[in-house]
């Protein structure tokens, strides 16, 4: 096997959030390809620099479009601007399977802004005191949850809190009363925190906090709706809650968006990180988004190198949609047909065409059999109005599940639009293209 | 083909599971060395599918989430045979096997894909089943894939390593479903085929797929099992899984049944009932209405019973089944007998013999037929003992005998067509005083003969002394 495929192959890995400095990072948003009018890291980021108040904004995209990508590189830029970064993995605080709740939330932050400081610190002592010792003694004190609290200061509350769904349950149970107390205990700590910041980083602009991977929060099979309705009570009935000393930057799930009015008006503006749009609605290919995709291949590794031609790329690109994860996931799987072949490199065109034909069947028929035949109507009808309208907010789950599987990609040109992912269009069988004909038929009836 | 067509083949081996040690017993074998396989061919497509996995691991490094899917377990051992077998050539690659013996423990998927020690010196490939009961298995990956979705990113950061989780063809698509993030990080997904078996293997391909109603009572799992099970698919919006939820439902209130607990089996049917309504699946929903109909008749509740077993026929009229047609009959009639109704109970068993008689004589090759066969010479039998009509009530017998002898003889090892013998010597020997000796001494022989080799369900051992007696009796 030619060591060139070899290495683009392991250079096209789905799993990797690209960190600041990491060569094959491709500025999307600036090369405009994300919409034009319109950058929502931008937005995020002059938001921040043109606020004398703090900020509190709501981050979305879907799963794989970039976002952590896009994030870890904004708090770079706050950092080179001067502002103290608090990045906080929901991940690594948060139960993302269970129903959540204010308290839930209120921690995680704290307890980035713990660690922050931790790190900060260094070898220096503490100038005040932990996050986890002041939620021990205010559950002991204000709560007097003895369960919650016996044998489990400090470090061990922590670790109860990451890891024991049980402890959790507990714990919100117990606060469940004494949510304001424990707000304003959050409160008090973020208070005092910003004061320590100010002191520790005199010079610098101010303190930006991200929570990163929230938007993950979606329950399992049993718990989905009751996650999802958690998720709308943090933010429409205990938005104040979230309303921290500092700038913040939330991410939330992409159905979101599409409750009613006024959800997100505390936040301001709701920012959904939209698919390189490689084609217009009418499906004309967009020269510039399928450009922008070449050269993040080009990136990973010399296209001209491996392939001959190509022509047979811009199809995986545009059978993409857009997506980068499933762009790289097909170019992959072309590296590896092409390996096991053992083709000389450049691999010529007319074999690459074949390898390329045969890689878009193989993920078309992935997409095509995770296709309910009950949401066939209403994609024909997303593919068609370019909109979700025919959604009513009764359906939010479904929307959220359709979201999860890709089959409903956003973009942007002006305002927001959707289409169905091109490889539901491309299968073999043709479950989607059938029930759009049906629907063009119903409506010249 | 139909899965219930009569084969020569062998079926599934029925070992005994006892249900406490089935909820706790997890088989995980790490670098298990395989036994010297058959060799095997895989067909074309899955050749080609096997080399391109083959590749995949070859040539990637760090964290890899591959699938691969086939509807055909030995073409799934095969593959993890010829990996092991690479392996073990001295590639640097170290295959790990981690095999779940009871869907349930899936749960555990993570923590035992994290646990499982790296080695910098080679790539470790895990490779990842589990097996049993179609139900159970998707309730156990739609379980384990979930957990595994909330951790993914602790996964990706802690088990460096290529990880193969291996399925039913419907592995994927539940995958997408519940962990849509790990679904989104995978690699490739391989879907082979069923294999091209060697001479001596040609019953693999015909393997029906078992559904939890095919178990013995002793194989069956505490009530709580399969609801746990039923529950992990909670609110999943795809119909197969909630097909399957109410399967798993109507297995836990047969247990339930089973157990002593009739008012939580109804309860757990009412659940199953109306998941078949929203579903609009009319089978389903008739099969739970019999369910439901013999256990009221089991508390004594001989008119709602009556009324179920008629709506159950009116469905089952409707959607024009014949076989199910027959069964409510023989169930209103089995009703009717026990009320001393005897003129009207024979005129449906007439009824429903007349349809088994029709159905067995349209497909003569389908077992389950034949066997449906048999209960309604059986019940017959029954009816005439009852009556005093003792020649009748043989050669009713004699004829159901015959039917289950021949079952018998084609399936060796499926124990329910052992005991059905059983049944049959036993009914036959008390209308038979000529024979009566030598059909009970034959009827013990068979009972003891499964009990040794643990295929006698232990809520049948009582036939044991119940046949010696007679024997005794007859002097």
């Amino acid at each position: 096997m030619e060591e060139a495929i070899r290495r683009a192959y392991n250079q096209c890995k789905v799993d990797e959030a690209l960190d600041w400095g990491d060569k094959r990072y491709v500025d999307l948003n600036g090369l405009g390809v994300r919409g034009t009018d319109h950058s929502c890291t931008e937005f995020l980021f002059h938001s921040v620099e043109m606020s004398d108040r703090a900020t509190h904004q709501l981050f979305s995209g879907f799963r794989g479009c970039g976002k952590t990508t896009e994030l870890k590189h904004l708090a770079r830029r706050f950092s080179e601007a001067g502002y103290n970064v608090i990045y906080v993995d929901a991940d690594a605080y948060l139960n993302l399977r269970v129903p959540t709740n204010i308290s839930d939330i209120l921690v995680t932050v704290c307890a980035g802004v713990d660690s922050f400081l931790e790190d900060g610190a260094g070898d220096k002592e503490r100038p005040m005191r932990r996050f986890w010792d002041r939620l021990h003694a205010f559950l002991n004190n204000e709560v007097k949850a003895e369960e919650l609290t016996l044998g489990a200061a400090g470090v061990n509350l922590k670790l109860s809190f990451k890891d024991n769904v049980d402890f959790k349950t507990k714990l919100y149970q117990a606060v469940q009363a004494r949510i304001p107390e424990l707000a304003h205990e959050c409160q008090a700590f973020l208070d005092e925190s910003l004061g320590v910041l100010a002191e520790l980083h005199p010079d610098n602009q101010g303190t930006v906090l991200i929570l990163d991977s929230f938007e993950k929060l979606r329950g399992d099979l049993g718990t989905a709706a009751a996650v999802r309705a958690s998720i709308e009570e943090v933010f429409i009935q205990n938005w104040k809650y979230l309303q921290t000393p500092f700038h913040a930057i939330y991410t939330v799930p992409p159905w979101m968006a599409f409750m009613e009015a006024g959800t997100a008006a505390e936040f301001g503006q709701f920012h959904m990180l939209p698919m390189c749009k490689v084609y217009d609605r009418g499906h004309n290919q967009d020269e510039k988004g399928v450009d922008a995709l070449l050269e993040l291949l080009d990136k990973r590794f010399v296209l001209d190198d491996v392939f001959a031609s190509r022509a047979p790329i811009v199809e995986l690109i545009l059978a993409s949609g857009g997506y980068p994860r499933d762009l790289l996931r097909m170019v992959r799987e072309v590296l590896l047909r092409a390996g096991m072949e053992e083709r000389p490199v450049p691999i010529q065109e007319d074999q690459l065409q074949g390898i390329v034909d045969l890689v878009i069947a193989g993920l078309s028929e992935q997409f095509e059999a995770a296709l309910d035949d009950s949401d066939t109507e209403a994609l024909a009808a997303v593919a068609e109005k370019h909109s979700l309208a025919e959604w009513g907010r009764d359906n939010l789950q479904r929307l959220a599940d359709l979201f999860d599987h890709h089959f409903v990609l956003s973009y942007r040109n002006g305002k927001t639009w959707y289409d169905v992912h091109p490889l539901l269009l491309l299968s073999r069988t043709g479950k989607l293209p059938k029930a759009i004909e049906k629907r063009r038929e119903q409506q010249k009836d | 083909m139909s899965s219930k067509k009569t084969r020569k083949r062998k079926a599934p081996k029925r070992v005994a599971r006892g249900a406490k040690d089935r909820l706790t017993r997890v088989q995980t074998t790490v670098g298990t060395k395989p036994s010297q396989p058959e060799p095997v061919t895989l067909g074309s497509e899955a050749e080609e599918q096997f080399k391109l996995l083959r590749a995949a691991i070859e040539i990637g490094s760090g964290f890899e989430l591959f699938f691969v899917a086939s509807d055909s377990r030995v073409t799934l051992d095969e593959v993890r045979q010829r990996l092991q077998h690479t392996a073990d050539k001295g590639t640097k690659t170290h295959l790990s096997w981690l095999h779940f013996d009871n869907p349930a423990q899936l749960i555990e998927l993570t923590e035992r894909l994290i646990a499982v020690p790296s080695d910098p010196r080679q790539r470790i490939l895990i490779w990842v089943s589990t097996c049993g009961i179609d139900d159970e298995q998707r309730a156990g990956w739609s379980r384990g894939l979930a957990l595994l979705n909330e951790r993914r990113n602790l996964l990706v950061k802690e088990c460096p390593q290529a990880i193969v989780l291996a399925g039913p063809t419907w592995l994927p698509v539940v995958a997408s479903d519940v962990a849509p993030d790990a679904w989104s990080v995978r690699s490739s997904v391989f879907v082979l085929p069923s294999a091209v078996w060697p001479a001596s293997a040609d019953w693999i391909d015909h393997e029906p797929r078992r559904y939890l109603w095919e178990l013995m009572d002793h194989e069956l799992a505490p009530a709580e099992h399969y609801r746990q099970l039923a529950d992990a698919l909670g609110a999943s919006p795809r119909q197969a899984e909630q097909a399957t939820r109410a399967r798993l439902l109507h297995q836990a209130a047969h247990v339930h049944a089973m157990r002593g607990e009739p008012d939580v089996a109804l309860d757990t049917l009412e659940l199953a009932k109306d998941i078949w309504a929203k579903l609009g699946n009319e089978h389903g929903r008739a099969s739970v209405l019999g369910e439901i109909a013999r256990i009221l008749f089991s508390k004594g509740l001989v008119d709602e019973a009556t009324k179920l077993h008629q709506e159950k026929l009116g469905i089952v009229e409707r959607i024009g089944s014949q076989r199910e047609r027959a069964v409510s009959l023989s169930d209103i009639a089995r009703i009717l007998f026990s009320q001393g109704k005897i003129d009207e109970a024979k005129k449906l068993y007439q009824e429903t013999l007349g349809i088994r008689e029709r159905l067995s004589e349209s497909e003569p090759d389908r077992a389950d037929y034949q066997r449906d066969l048999s209960v309604s010479y059986e019940r017959m039998g029954d009816l005439y003992r009852a009556l005093g009509e003792g020649d009748k009530a043989r050669e009713a017998y004699l004829k159901s005998l015959a039917i289950r002898e021949r079952l018998a003889e084609a399936e060796p090892d499926r124990a329910d067509y052992q005991r059905d013998l059983v049944v049959s010597l036993t009914k036959l020997a008390v209308v038979d005083d000529v024979q009566a000796g030598e059909h009970l001494h034959r009827a013990l022989g068979i009972a003891r003969t499964m009990k040794e080799s643990g295929r006698l369900d232990p809520v049948d051992e009582r036939m044991i002394p119940a046949i010696e007696q007679m024997i005794e009796q007859l002097g």
